[in-house]
């Protein structure tokens, strides 16, 4: 019977590489980066590369394959509506035709069908690639010193980086209370199986007990904050400084420069 | 009722590093009306191992029989077993979520059919059996009660389903003094009326009050079954799962060493009386 703990997608995967090593400044760049090339991406060649690339990197940075892959699982079905719809919706040459509801399959259809699926595929484990490599808390870090320019605007970037971490860091409790209740509930009769009508109204059980306790746990952590005398962003120097290495420099301009080379060839 | 473990271990189907063995080859058998206490530290696999017990945990190997039935099978009625094997985990007030208690307490009963005015018994024998006011308590809100009050009517939520075995889980972590007691007496009650009792635990010295057959686990492996004056035979079982002779052993102990009393195999202040008052 498969239960909430089990969701363990993008979940960060501690090793030693170096991707593992890179700041998490980079990391995060760099993934926008790639994100943004696959998007401008169309060819097969750009596909093809991109996708060696990735190969590559799932080599460096020391992770079994298969977890890295396995987060491509959940979306299997947005990949086959893709392809679908492509298949049977695109315009222009047709090499087969369907009987009965009158559509036809295409040429173009099949190549992009193809080529969005991969797109959405590369693009997912790129995301993957960055959170099985970096931990949260590093995340947030890159992003709260990434976005501090904007607190010049009056953007509030430490208190909503601050608010990330947090989620992040209570998301395995809750899956893990949420389990607990579940199974609690599960011995007092409650069956997760049925029909809508009935779903739905067995979640109630769960969905109750689990708000009262995250309200209690946004209480209590607000208490122990403010115990800590925590006050905001504003004079908050931190304990770990990243420090941009030789590596980081590399990768980055590596990948500015691929960024140049596509947008040119464009 | 009876259940069977046979070679039952778990792994935690986790892919991180620190993936771990939780039950490691578990093999016992419980009969009807037996009060068993299942000892061992924190994370030595004791709540995993409560949680085979009504398939809410798939065995990684082995088999779980009730009944000789094996209930991994396919067309096994998974529902009807949790009717008759009550679970009561850590903390079961966090479960409460009905608006009053009537309501919370008759919601197992409700899940599996019963008519109401079965029902409206059921949850007012619980409500005396659990020692709560059922005037006084029943349109209560649940979470407006204080933290002993809440426990027991979380208890009573799985005592009015009437099942044939209870399975508690630390049933007394964070209660005070007179709330444990209060447990050890619902539990007692719950024993004369033929029910098989599992207590699950770290604390000993509640533990041994109640229970003559004792299960040792540590690391995911059974390192003692049996009575528990065996249990206390030798220091090393203890020692090696890293728990403490009770309180009231320990104090037996000294006293025989000081030569106040001869024996010293007692489980409960009423034992040590009775030794002084002969």
């Amino acid at each position: 019977m498969p239960f909430l703990t089990d969701i363990t997608l993008g979940q960060y995967f501690p090793a030693d590489s170096f991707i593992h090593r890179l700041d998490p400044r980079t990391k995060l760049l760099v993934a926008l980066i790639g994100m943004t090339l696959l998007l401008i991406a169309n060819e097969i060649v750009g596909l093809a590369s991109a996708t060696l690339f990735i190969l590559i990197s799932i080599r460096v940075s020391r992770l079994p394959a298969s977890i890295v892959l396995r987060n491509l699982r959940p979306f299997l079905w947005l990949f086959l509506l893709t392809l679908v719809i492509h298949l049977l919706f695109s315009e222009g040459q047709p090499i087969f035709r369907i009987p009965y509801i009158n559509l036809n399959v295409t040429e173009s259809g099949v190549i992009n069908g193809f080529v969005y699926s991969v797109r959405l595929a590369l693009l997912i484990v790129f995301a993957a690639l960055l959170t099985l490599t970096t931990s949260p808390i590093e995340i947030t870090d890159a992003l709260e010193i990434i976005l501090s320019p904007l607190k010049r605007l009056g953007v509030p970037t430490h208190e909503l980086t601050m608010m990330m971490t947090l989620s992040l860091r209570f998301i395995p409790t809750l899956i893990q209370e949420a389990d607990k209740l579940k199974k609690a509930q599960m011995s007092r009769g409650v069956s997760f199986q049925g029909n809508i009508v009935k779903r739905v109204r067995s979640v109630i059980p769960l969905i109750l007990p689990l708000f009262m306790s995250v309200f209690r746990r946004a209480d209590d952590l607000a208490l122990a904050m403010d115990a800590r005398c925590y006050t905001g962003g504003e004079g908050r120097t931190r304990y770990k400084q990243l420090v941009f290495g030789m590596n980081d420099y590399f990768v980055l301009s590596g990948a500015v420069l691929m960024l140049a080379i596509f947008l040119w060839v464009r | 009722m009876k259940v069977r473990f046979v070679n039952v271990s778990h792994y935690y189907q986790n892919y991180l590093p620190d993936a771990t063995v939780a039950l490691n080859d578990i093999n016992f058998e419980i009969r009807q009306n037996e009060c068993i206490g299942i000892i061992g530290p924190s994370g030595s696999g004791k709540t995993t191992l409560v949680q085979h017990f009504t398939g809410l945990l798939q065995p990684s190997e082995g088999k779980v029989f009730i009944d000789d039935d094996d209930i991994s099978k396919v067309d096994y009625d998974i529902n009807s077993l949790r009717r008759k094997i009550g679970v009561i985990f850590q903390f079961p007030e966090s479960q409460l979520f009905e608006e009053t208690v009537y309501e919370d307490v008759s919601f197992g009963p409700k899940n599996f059919g019963l008519d109401e005015d079965e029902i409206d018994t059921r949850v007012r024998e619980t409500f005396q059996l659990v020692d709560l006011n059922f005037e006084k308590m029943k349109s209560r809100s649940p979470f407006k009660l204080s933290e002993g009050e809440k426990r027991r009517v979380a208890l009573a939520g799985i005592i009015s389903m009437n099942p044939e075995m209870f399975i508690l889980d630390e049933p007394t972590a964070c209660l005070d003094a007179s709330g444990i007691r209060r447990i050890e007496k619902l539990l007692l009650n719950l024993y004369q009326l033929g029910k098989t009792i599992i207590l699950v635990s770290h604390n000993l010295d509640f533990v041994i009050k109640l229970c003559r057959r004792i299960i040792v686990i540590e690391r995911g492996k059974i390192i003692f079954d049996g009575p528990r004056r065996e249990l206390f035979k030798n220091n090393s079982i203890l020692e090696k799962a890293g728990l403490e002779l009770p309180r009231i052993m320990r104090y037996a102990r000294k006293l025989k060493e000081l030569e106040y009393i001869e024996e010293d195999k007692v489980y409960s202040i009423g034992e040590l009386k009775k030794l002084f008052s002969v």
